[in-house]
């Protein structure tokens, strides 16, 4: 979604998906502030999803370190009609708000650091 | 049907004018074939700028030799959409996980600044044999890993340092910078590596090659899942049997440059 159109002012804190269903999709400058955190139940929902109607794009939720998942914000960019649409369609609804939407840094921060040695 | 709605990129005279005018125009059969899948998955053709940048790489790969050695490979950059840079240059196109449309830049390629998305190539390691293989990348950032498998083989980025070809004994080299690298073997007692336009041989027995995914953006683990997802901008990959490291260099560095005066 190109950033300069915007037709209603988005939430400034957002605490779940479901606050920003109205403003989808969301521009990518501000998608991509934040993280989708979710349980493990609702990762493995997502997996299934994928996996029932396998589509080019897909995600990956990542396992942090305190047993929840993430994907990243910036995939709300390309909802509910853009890349992702098809399978984001698919999804429960009345489950957006236990997916919390946690700013970028601090999520990021709960994933396993990468393993030093290389490659 | 116009001239204009039959071509693969956007010509300023092929609407309304009897003659193409003087500029070069794709000839490369491969080369219009690429651009007619880009423009299906953009939704409209390329400019003519880019259009004969892509023409010009496909006929200098060919004339070098190295493109029968190209099998898997995505340039990208120049294409219009994300979708359009996923469109494979050659081989079966990649599987994106987590990038979005505002990843990809038509001159930087694709950078997820997070470091959660990745490709997965769908090559696997042993697809090409022991002793005839290449890797090789173009980076726009920094980030460590370009393409890799696990233990095998990898290719780092502009923040990384490490080189495998078909062994476990990385090669290290001295510095990072983004650009073009690549590795390739064509013979079991040796392999070459090229960064920073230059060419080292390294003195390594190859070992077999291993069942694993090549991924880009990330490397793969012991499992063959996606492991340490990096930030890297990358701008084209590659991936087949061994070939000429200093030419495929020459091409695609000339293509990039050529996308960033296009646009």
């Amino acid at each position: 979604m190109p950033d300069d159109i915007e037709t209603t002012p988005l939430p400034e804190n957002p605490a779940t998906v479901a606050d920003l269903l109205p403003h989808l999709p969301v521009p990518y400058h501000y998608a991509r502030q934040y993280a989708c955190v979710f349980s493990q139940e609702l990762a493995e929902r997502l997996i299934a999803i994928q996996e029932e109607q396998p589509q080019q794009f897909r995600v990956t939720p990542l396992p942090m370190t305190d047993g929840r998942f993430l994907i990243r914000g910036a995939l709300l960019s390309e909802v509910p009609n853009g890349l992702y649409g098809h399978n984001f369609q698919r999804l429960d609804a009345s489950r957006f708000d236990e997916i919390e939407l946690a700013p970028w840094a601090e999520a990021v921060a709960l994933l396993p650091q990468p393993d030093p040695v290389e490659p | 049907m116009s001239l204009a709605s039959r071509l693969p990129y956007d010509h300023p005279y092929a609407g309304g004018y009897p003659g193409i005018g003087s500029q070069p125009l794709p000839t490369d059969a491969d080369a219009i074939d690429y651009l007619t899948r880009m423009a299906t998955a953009d939704g409209a053709g390329v400019e003519v700028g880019v259009a004969t940048a892509v023409d010009a790489f496909f006929k200098d790969a060919k004339e070098s030799g190295v493109f029968s050695s190209i099998r898997a490979s995505c340039v990208l950059a120049g294409a219009r959409t994300l979708a359009g840079a996923l469109v494979p240059l050659r081989g079966d196109a990649p599987t994106p996980y987590g990038f979005v449309s505002g990843d990809y830049s038509r001159t930087d390629g694709l950078r997820d600044p997070g470091g959660t998305s990745y490709l997965n190539t769908n090559v696997r390691d042993d697809d090409y044999p022991q002793d005839d293989f290449h890797m090789a990348g173009y980076s726009t950032a920094s980030g460590t890993y370009m393409l890799s498998s696990f233990d095998s083989s990898a290719l780092s980025g502009g923040g990384g340092n490490a080189f495998l070809c078909r062994t476990s004994t990385p090669f290290y080299r001295s510095t990072n910078t983004v650009g073009f690298d690549g590795l390739t073997r064509s013979e079991s007692s040796r392999y070459f590596v090229r960064t920073q336009s230059t060419t080292v041989e390294r003195a390594d027995v190859s070992a077999e090659p291993v069942d694993i995914p090549i991924y880009a953006f990330c490397r793969s683990d012991a499992a063959g899942n996606p492991a340490a997802i990096t930030a890297i901008g990358i701008a084209f990959y590659s991936i087949g049997t061994s070939l000429d490291l200093a030419a495929l260099d020459s091409h695609i560095s000339s293509y990039v440059t050529a996308i960033g005066a296009a646009l």
